[in-house]
């Protein structure tokens, strides 16, 4: 009977697992998708409005980007410069958490470039950052999907393990 | 403080702030250079601001405040909302005009393309000039000129022209309810944001950021004004200036100018004048904003 319950535990153990890391990346798949359609927003507003990077970041209204956008907004309006507002907004804001650090460094780097440059060069800035986040949503789809099989995979194993020990 | 003010002060940094806080009123210009001392002008004279932040004459100034190239840079960054892509082509037309109308000049070094500007690098110094509004400043314009023609206002830097083209829009279309479409280049008698005017304009019709001729064109055409106000002209403006003849509108503009001599040695405001669209000539006075100092015919003018 204990070795049933053990080994029933083993199985839900790793469902679980397997679970809460796809949730995890699913999240991180979304919240990548979210930063490449703010790209998309950017480089539609310069190029037709050509509002201030506060105006840009304060009228953002994707939730899942949101939090990040509007403490940046709110640091630029408290004078606070771009490099110090984007630093400040990735440490704080719980969304980034989400990323590796791979990603969150290049993000950051990516956030403060924008601004700096003339019309061109922004424009061309937005351009590498969605292809750069394309590069990241890939390899998140890949990570899930190795870690998908790999949990599939080891819950199976311990299912098998529990049908041969139960006979 | 006005929020457009504190916008501008707020980048030089607290000791700044606080000081500038206390002559806020009196402000008309701030001059930075790269590693000079910052020279604040209040009521027309130059002042230095100190480390311990008071303001002295430049001669009793014991320990200026000297901006790095740095802070400069860092500063102007600010001005511009960190977003330069919003003011590069005015940067590289000289200039920027920043919330409130203020406007700040830029000097660095022209990186050209096919001979025209393309960016300016190596920002050297920018001057900032604090835009008021005087509403009623414009009640001896009126008493004095006969405003049923084109009016040209003729003054130096600094002497209200633009002001007072402000004060004669929000006269006219607010006050006598006439039809006024303010042609506004470079955003400085409007200072519009968002569609909304910093000064108050009346019921004026404002076209702000078009060069001169597209929007006197697009006025006439589709506003139909009774007056348009224009400022800063120039020789290149005559045939738009012409137009507004041809087509029943007066025109009040200004130009840079002291004195008749002056006036009539400068082509470009004689091109402007033998259109036959200004009648009557105003000078501001050198030394009190927006006070007129003389009007005359410009027929009179032409004839001597």
């Amino acid at each position: 009977m204990i070795k049933i319950t053990g080994l029933i535990l083993i199985f839900l153990a790793s469902v679980m697992t397997g679970l809460f890391l796809s949730g995890k990346l699913n999240e991180k798949i979304k919240f990548l998708m979210s930063i490449k359609t703010l790209f998309y927003y950017f480089k539609r507003e310069i190029s037709y409005q050509a509002p201030s990077l506060k105006e840009l970041f304060s009228e953002n209204s994707d939730c899942l980007t949101v939090e990040l956008t509007k403490m940046i907004a709110e640091k630029l309006d408290s004078g606070m410069s771009m490099e110090d507002s984007v630093n400040f907004s990735f440490e704080n804001a719980e969304c980034v958490k989400l990323l590796g650090r791979d990603e969150e460094r290049d993000l950051r780097r990516i956030f403060s470039e924008i601004g700096k440059g003339d019309f061109e060069s922004q424009i061309s800035i937005l351009e590498n950052a969605v292809e750069k986040t394309d590069i990241f949503i890939d390899n998140a789809i890949e990570e899930k999907n190795k870690k998908s099989k790999v949990c599939l995979a080891s819950s199976i194993y311990a299912g098998l393990a529990a049908v041969i020990i139960f006979i | 403080m006005d929020k457009t003010l504190e916008n501008i002060f707020r980048p030089f940094g607290d000791v700044f702030y606080n000081a500038l806080d206390k002559v806020k009123e009196d402000i008309s210009e701030i001059r930075v250079r790269c590693e000079k001392p910052v020279v604040i002008y209040i009521c027309g004279k130059p002042y230095f601001l100190e480390r311990t932040g008071n303001i002295s004459l430049p001669k009793k100034a014991l320990d200026p405040i000297i901006i790095t190239y740095r802070e400069m840079k860092n500063i102007f960054s600010a001005l511009c909302e960190f977003s330069f892509y919003k003011y590069q082509n005015n940067i590289n037309n000289g200039f920027i005009t920043v919330k409130g109308g203020h406007r700040i000049g830029v000097c660095g070094t022209a990186n050209l393309s096919d001979s025209s500007v393309r960016s300016v690098s190596d920002i050297t110094s920018f001057n900032i000039r604090i835009a008021r509004e005087y509403i009623g400043c414009s009640e001896s314009f009126f008493e004095k000129v006969d405003i049923r023609s084109g009016v040209l206002i003729c003054g130096i830097p600094s002497s209200g022209k633009t002001t007072l083209l402000r004060d004669i829009a929000r006269k006219l279309s607010g006050v006598d309810l006439k039809k006024v479409s303010v042609i506004d280049e470079r955003c400085e008698i409007t200072s519009s944001f968002g569609g909304i005017t910093a000064f108050d304009l009346g019921l004026s019709d404002i076209y702000c950021g078009f060069p001169k001729e597209k929007a006197i064109f697009q006025a006439i055409r589709t506003m139909s004004p009774e007056v348009i106000i224009c400022d800063e002209l120039t020789g290149n403006d005559a045939e738009s200036v012409l137009m507004t003849l041809n087509y029943a509108v007066r025109l009040i503009a200004s130009v840079h100018c002291d004195s008749v001599e002056n006036a009539l040695r400068n082509s470009s405001i004689v091109r402007l004048l033998s259109t036959g669209a200004f009648r009557k000539i105003v000078f501001l006075e050198k030394d009190i904003p927006c006070k007129i100092a003389n009007v005359y015919d410009s027929e009179e003018i032409f004839h001597d």
